[in-house]
């Protein structure tokens, strides 16, 4: 059976009483010292993955632009031909009317 | 002022001396042996690199608590980084490790009839706000009064009053929610 809530809660709550410190490393200076004497030092970026990043960067923006403008261009053209063949099509420049 | 240079005797000394309230401090934030090991010894290289800039305003153990929260705060920040890149890169290429470790952290000193009660406490503290989860640790575990929090973590002395009774409230609340999830 379930204990009452509020109960269940504050046994939980109460859980880290009596709490005792862990143990830690008893090597912990040795190790310490080590890495004092011999520090990690980071690797510097290579100068060509940055030269390589920049020209792929650059390469995609001028492909982006040249095909945002041929893209717009071809737009214009499509329009402008695709009216006038209705307008042939359907002979519209006359000005029929269906009534007489 | 603090120093140890030419004087590695000292600084083992040091080192004895403040371990257990480091380590076991990162242990608590970062609920992973492996990690607060790491973070524990970061600690003390800063205090050796930087034990010049001490100049005695706060007690030792104060700026040394300070350190290791920081430390342990920017390690959790990265950890939740990289898995949230693991995420992604998991979207696209399946390399069948697990994306997160499953949170049933249960600090080792803690009495054994408690054992399971306290991983469902630290269940429910990992998911509190990282101010509340860092003032009621240190309150909890760590022993520590208001007044210590407060000059550690560089808040006023109410607004962690305030911290810690909003930690246990949503403490509360988030256990009510798994309570309602036990079996009959």
């Amino acid at each position: 059976m379930k204990k009452n809530q509020e109960q269940w809660i504050d046994e939980i709550m109460g859980s880290l009483q009596g709490i005792q410190p862990a143990e830690g490393n008893p090597y912990l200076h040795t190790r310490v010292m080590a890495r004092l004497q011999n520090p990690i030092t980071r690797q510097p970026i290579q100068l060509k993955w940055v030269y390589a990043t920049v020209t792929v960067f650059v390469f995609m923006l001028v492909l982006n632009v040249l095909g945002w403008n041929a893209s717009t261009a071809s737009d214009d053209s499509v329009s402008t031909t695709g009216i006038e063949t209705v307008i042939n099509e359907y002979d519209l420049e006359n000005n029929y009317t269906s009534l007489p | 002022m603090l120093s140890f240079s030419e004087n590695e005797q000292a600084f083992k000394d040091f080192i004895t001396q403040h371990q257990p309230r480091v380590y076991n401090t990162a242990l608590n934030l970062l609920q992973n042996a492996e990690d607060a090991e790491e973070i524990t010894q970061d600690v003390f290289i800063e205090a050796w690199n930087k034990a010049h800039t001490f100049k005695g305003e706060a007690q030792v153990s104060t700026w040394l608590y300070r350190i290791t929260v920081n430390k342990s705060i920017d390690h959790i920040r990265s950890k939740k980084r990289k898995k949230r890149f693991a995420f992604l890169t998991s979207l696209f290429h399946d390399s069948g490790e697990p994306i997160s470790d499953a949170s049933d952290f249960v600090h080792p000193g803690v009495v054994t009839e408690n054992r399971e009660k306290a991983a469902m406490l630290y269940k429910a503290i990992d998911q509190l706000p990282e101010t509340q989860r860092i003032a009621f640790l240190l309150s909890e575990t760590g022993g520590l009064s208001y007044a210590e929090i407060s000059e550690i973590t560089g808040s006023s002395v109410s607004s962690i009053e305030s911290l810690l009774f909003r930690a246990r409230k949503n403490l509360r609340g988030l256990l009510a929610g798994y309570y309602k999830n036990l079996p009959e």
